[in-house]
């Protein structure tokens, strides 16, 4: 199969993740921070080694402040639910991905929160506007850092140093970012994220960096190994957040993940990325009836093509990229905001590549020709 | 000398940050079931051995260890207790 579906999930994984996985569970298997003998000692050094590796990779001391979860969507109601009040203004971005827009639609309705978004014309920010609206006083910025529907680079540091001088939190979805463009903890309040996308680790894998700064509510309390005495959620961090037992076959699979993007570097991971896509882009665009709705400029782009085709329904076209054994994604993307910004709602969406750092110049030129073979 | 110390932690987090930096300093350390009588709050605790409640708490502070409480064992006729540190 030649995979290009790596904006909702990596394929293949980093070298040794799926040996570490299998490891863990034939040969370890205890729960973390529970117990001391040796099994168990070994699955609380898992967790505590992945997590300071993820404290390396966003630049970071403050390990205890990074928590785990089963994924970005867990993560953001985690970081949404845990700040948001009642009455609360919420500004936010015309690409967010629905693991964004749904909680801030259930909250809109439970907690009569309103939301206002920056706006975007041809991937230029109206900073003008931004600086209106932040003059506005929000409570709260949440930002996607790209889009997962077309690969859009948001600045997302840009806008994040401009709501921080108007003392405004902000919480970076970067989903479609970490593991190949740098995130800095210390430009953020709250970083959420996915183990199993660009940081190439198993699925069920993800998490959140809090800031000090920030306080949140435990939305699942729960055993945490530690106070052990009382019925109440400890408040230190990462217990607070960390309530059961955690994915620890999936954790100890990111631990070796995070060390291989670590050891390559997010840099050479990025440029084989933009490789990839530019070599896709430049081809999608030699094509007669097809119409990219992605940034084409590399600096813009995080590495997902989306397109259409004035000949064949996406479902078509994906029809036969199945066929020829190309993965790929059609359809809304779980981001119909993203669509209706890109004028692609009404139509059903796009068809989407995302290629990733396992895949090969050849496998583009397979998917492209298959491409060019239709629509000659 | 047969000093012996158990160092109790909030979380598990504070916990293996103090054995990474034990390691490293060569310390003579384990990781054991925090004794009942001390604490019911957390699984395990550190066990040192060879450096009194004041050397530690200085490596504790120097290496920002978040840890809950010291205490010194008192090796008794039959038995130890545990005597906390201020």
């Amino acid at each position: 199969m030649i995979y290009l579906d790596n904006a909702a999930t990596s394929f293949p994984k980093a070298p040794g993740v799926a040996d570490t996985v299998s490891r863990f569970i034939t040969d370890i298997g205890a729960n973390a921070g529970r117990s001391s003998y040796s099994t168990a000692r070994q699955s609380s050094r898992i967790i505590y080694q992945t997590r300071k590796l993820l404290a390396k990779l966003l630049n970071t001391d403050n390990s205890s402040n990074i928590c785990f979860t089963m994924n970005t969507t867990q993560a953001l109601n985690i970081a949404l639910k845990g700040i948001v009040k009642p009455g609360f203004k919420v500004l936010t971005s015309p690409f967010e991905h629905n693991s964004v827009m749904r909680p801030l639609r259930q909250l809109e309705s439970q907690m009569n929160i309103s939301l206002d978004f920056i706006k975007i014309i041809d991937y230029d920010i109206d900073w003008q506007h931004l600086l209106f609206q932040l003059e506005q006083k929000p409570d709260l910025l949440i930002l996607t850092a790209a889009s997962n529907v077309n690969g859009y680079l948001l600045p997302y540091n840009k806008i994040a140093r401009m709501a921080h001088k108007y003392d405004i939190p902000v919480i970076l979805d970067a989903a479609q970012v970490l593991g190949s463009n740098p995130v800095d903890a210390a430009d953020f309040d709250i970083i959420c994220f996915p183990g199993h996308k660009g940081l190439l680790g198993p699925m069920g894998t993800g998490g959140l960096y809090v800031s000090e700064e920030i306080e949140l509510l435990s939305l699942m309390p729960g055993g945490t190994g530690s106070r052990s005495s009382t019925e109440y959620q400890p408040d230190e961090m990462p217990d607070l957040l960390e309530g059961g037992t955690p994915n620890l076959p999936g954790l100890a699979g990111l631990q070796v993940s995070l060390q291989f993007i670590l050891d390559t570097g997010i840099d050479a991971i990025a440029a084989r990325k933009l490789q990839l896509t530019s070599q896709l882009l430049q081809e999608l665009a030699n094509i007669d009836d097809i119409i990219i709705h992605s940034p084409i400029d590399p600096n813009l782009q995080a590495g997902v093509v989306s397109f259409t085709s004035l000949r064949y329904s996406i479902s078509d076209l994906a029809w036969e990229l199945d066929k020829a054994d190309i993965a790929c994604r059609m359809g809304m993307h779980c981001a119909p905001a993203a669509h209706k910004q890109l004028g692609t709602y009404e139509q059903g969406g796009t068809l989407r590549l995302s290629p990733g750092y396992f895949n090969t110049a050849a496998e583009i030129d397979s998917a492209v020709k298959l491409l060019k073979d239709l629509h000659k | 000398m047969n000093l012996q110390i158990v160092i109790t932690f909030h979380s598990t987090h504070s916990a293996m940050a103090a054995e990474d930096i034990f390691k490293e300093l060569k310390l003579d350390f384990e990781l054991i079931p925090t004794p009942r009588e001390i604490s019911a709050e957390c699984g395990f605790a550190l066990l040192v051995r060879g450096l009194d409640t004041a050397k530690i708490k200085l490596i504790c502070n120097k290496n920002q260890i978040k840890y809950d409480n010291i205490y010194l064992i008192k090796f008794t006729d039959g038995g130890k207790e545990y005597e906390k540190s201020n």
